[in-house]
């Protein structure tokens, strides 16, 4: 985009874009080539042998897919403990839940604050903000496309923080071995939680924002 | 591509396949599809393995906590705490617990819910693990009963789990004593059982000890067995004398029960499940109370009763029938004097053949209180002077017949040994005192007197001077025989002598007399020998003579 002109070009104004031209980007490089007159097979771009094609392939359908695999793994990861900690004898298990509420209940609730952001915010707000984004595009809404298209820039960024927790069982996991008096063992609910956050990320990766631009263009043009 | 020029032209007429534009079904779609089934089946999972909710009811939630105790068997988990509340009135505690789904079956009426937690007692200290762990609710399943979710949960461990073989029976006493929840049971000092429970009867007169025998040693236990309380120490002091008795050291300061079957006429068949049996407070009591009917009896009595305590025995011929039930003073209003209402408690079947007569003691008593039947105080030990009961046959007793007072039949009373001597003392003295004793004096100085007048009369005085002259006349009467008798004398003894000369010759040893004389004289030697030992005899025995010498 060589105008110094904002982010959200005004309503109307006619950009030029690859697709429009017929021509390809490549993801990697970002040399733009010109497809052949009768594609025969995969295209490759000249310079660095990747695949190009004009949009991300199949970009909605695995979004889709990813993310309703997000959503059923988000039900079991939130109900199950995702750790089970014994301490002098005492064995207890946790959900996310019931850790936050612990650490609130302790009154470490800045910590009640990390967990629950983290774990509980962030995964709600990715899997909402996509399902959003999946939506508009699939119906080609025009709504706010450069609203939209922070929305995803916010999602591809703060999803793997909400590994936090795996990170912390893990380490858990690891360090606390001193059998009767203190172990940590991660459950099923760790698992469910770990699905989750990589397959909203992967989903965030599917999905082609340029799609959200699409829309406006064909009405445009 | 050299192809026959009929098939190319044949195959030019041929219509062009249709192009269908596939939509082919991305391969990504298998990821949620695979987490679609292990969310599936681990909900499944979960929802399957789910086991029934129970509800357990205890007083206290002490070291409970909702979501991480855990209920477990044999130290098993086979559940979890779901929630702890309050009873609606706040007096106790409701636990909810899930657990396990293979459990159901055994969750029964008779199923017992208890939490665990260190616990010191006399008999040891258990649930030590509980102060690391923390507290645990354990269970006790059965699969006897009918099936429930509601349960009550115990204050502490049953000393005996359910699939533990043995038997429980009750014991009725008349109060806890020293026994308490795992109190052993013992048989022969031997341990073979615990107490498991105890509850105080509706009315409050007695307690309800529950014990359990373990197999096999219930088939000591039969219908005629007693019970009794070993715990503590028990000193009597009572018509016997002084009596401890104790049972091991270790029952004394713990408490326990024994039982044993007593040596008896009555054979009694195995004690099924729940068999109630009386405790008796020590072994001593076990004889005592076999026999379980009671009558009362009410005797008075006028003479002090010091000495007689409550539990005095009541003995026929020696032989205990009862005890005294009750003492009291009584100061009867009419005839202004005090008696001692004594209440009796007899044990009919004491009397072997008593079960012939028909149940209500007043028609036979009545015929033998007629025939002489009399109650009777008697010192049992000198040395305590502790007083007894006797009943006893009078038959010179004046006549009497039974009594009844309010709902206690009176049996009349005879005055004790003691008095009956006290008595006849007491009769000989008025008499005694009865004795024209001065009089008698009187007589015998008046005899005096007239004896010593008699001494000093002159008739006395004239006999003594004609004794003296019939002295004198007996020697002038010597002298004149000296004179003329004396030569007569000597004539004789020359006759004498050739007698003697004669007889001589008859007695030489060679004479057959002499020998026949000799033997005559050695016997008449031992007749004499004889006659000194009998009379010696006599001497020292005298009423011989009477009653004749007593065999050695």
């Amino acid at each position: 985009m060589s105008s110094p002109a904002p982010c959200a070009p005004a309503m109307g104004t006619k950009i030029p874009t690859a697709r429009a031209a017929g021509l390809l980007n490549c993801h990697v490089c970002g040399l733009l080539s010109r497809p052949p007159a009768a594609p025969a097979g995969a295209l490759r771009c000249p310079r660095c042998a990747a695949r190009v094609r004009t949009r991300r392939a199949d970009s909605l359908v695995r979004a889709w897919a990813l993310l309703i695999a997000a959503l059923l793994c988000y039900l079991p990861a939130n109900l199950l403990p995702i750790m089970t900690s014994t301490s002098l004898g005492v064995t207890q298990s946790d959900t996310i839940l019931s850790g936050v509420r612990y650490l609130l209940v302790e009154g470490m609730w800045p910590l009640a604050l990390i967990v629950f952001v983290a774990s509980i915010c962030i995964p709600v707000l990715k899997i909402t903000v996509l399902s959003l984004l999946l939506v508009s595009v699939s119906m080609r809404w025009q709504w706010r496309p450069a609203d939209r298209s922070r929305m995803y820039r916010i999602v591809d960024l703060v999803g793997r923080w909400s590994m936090v927790d795996i990170f912390v069982v893990s380490v858990l996991v690891a360090i606390v071995r001193m059998g009767n008096f203190a172990a940590v063992h991660a459950e099923a609910g760790a698992f469910f939680f770990a699905a989750v956050v990589v397959l909203t990320m992967l989903a965030a990766m599917s999905f082609d924002p340029r799609l959200i631009w699409d829309a406006t263009e064909e009405r445009d043009g | 591509m050299a192809e026959p020029e009929s098939v190319r032209g044949a195959t030019d007429s041929l219509p062009e396949a249709a192009v269908e534009s596939r939509r082919r079904l991305s391969v990504i779609w298998i990821i949620p599809i695979v987490a679609a089934i292990a969310a599936g089946w681990l909900g499944w999972k979960t929802l399957a393995e789910m086991g029934p909710l129970v509800t357990i009811v205890f007083d206290s939630a002490e070291g409970l906590k909702a979501g991480q105790t855990p209920v477990k068997h044999k130290d098993v988990d086979i559940g979890m705490v779901e929630s702890i509340a309050l009873s609606p009135d706040l007096k106790q505690v409701v636990v909810k617990a899930r657990m396990a789904r293979e459990l159901e079956p055994f969750l029964t009426d008779e199923a017992r819910f208890w939490i665990v937690r260190a616990r010191v007692s006399p008999g040891g200290v258990t649930g030590l693990g509980t102060l690391f762990s923390g507290a645990y609710i354990a269970v006790d399943p059965s699969d006897a009963g009918s099936r429930t979710h509601e349960f009550d949960g115990l204050e502490a461990s049953p000393a005996i789990f359910g699939d533990q073989p043995g038997r429980h029976y009750m014991l009725r006493a008349p109060s806890l004593a020293s026994t308490d929840i795992g109190s052993p049971v013992y048989f022969r000092e031997i341990r073979v059982g615990e107490v498991v429970g105890f509850e105080l009867a509706d009315d409050g007169a007695s307690v309800t000890i529950q014990v359990f025998i373990r197999e096999p040693y219930t088939r000591f236990v039969r219908l005629n067995t007693r019970f009794w309380n070993v715990g503590g120490l028990e000193v009597a002091l009572g018509a016997d004398g002084l009596s401890v008795e104790t049972g091991s050291l270790l029952s004394m300061l713990l408490g326990g029960i024994a039982f044993d079957t007593p040596p008896s006429l009555r054979i009694g068949g195995a004690a099924p499940q729940g068999t109630e049996f009386a405790l008796f407070p020590s072994r001593g009591h076990i004889e005592d109370e076999i026999f379980g009917q009671r009558d009362y009896l009410l005797a008075y009595f006028d003479q002090s009763v010091r000495g007689l305590s409550r539990g005095a025995p009541v003995e026929l011929l020696g032989i205990r029938v009862g005890q005294v039930a009750d003492i009291r003073l009584e100061l009867d209003a009419e005839a202004l004097q005090f008696r001692v209402p004594v209440l009796l408690e007899i044990q009919p079947d004491r009397i072997a053949g008593i079960e012939k007569f028909p149940d209500d003691p007043a028609e036979y008593l009545a015929k033998l209180v007629e025939r002489g039947l009399r109650a009777q105080l008697q010192p049992g030990s000198l040395l305590t002077g502790q007083l007894y009961v006797n009943l006893d046959m009078f038959p010179d007793a004046p006549k009497a017949g039974l009594l009844r007072e309010g709902e206690y039949l009176l049996m009349p009373t005879h005055p004790s040994l003691l008095e009956e001597v006290t008595g006849a003392l007491v009769s000989i003295a008025a008499q005694l005192e009865a004795l024209p004793i001065q009089q008698i004096g009187k007589s015998v100085s008046e005899a005096a007197t007239g004896f010593s007048e008699l001494i000093n009369s002159e008739d006395m005085k004239r006999s003594i001077a004609s004794l003296a002259e019939t002295l004198e006349s007996v020697r002038a009467l010597t002298e004149e025989l000296r004179g003329e008798v004396a030569p007569a004398f000597t004539a004789t003894l020359e006759q004498t002598g050739q007698v003697l000369e004669n007889a001589e010759r008859i007695l030489s040893p060679a004479a057959p007399a002499v020998h026949e004389l000799q033997r005559l004289l050695r016997e008449l030697a031992e007749a004499a020998r004889s006659l000194r030992v009998m009379a010696d005899y006599l001497e020292q025995h005298p009423e011989s003579l009477i009653y004749g010498k007593e065999s050695q």
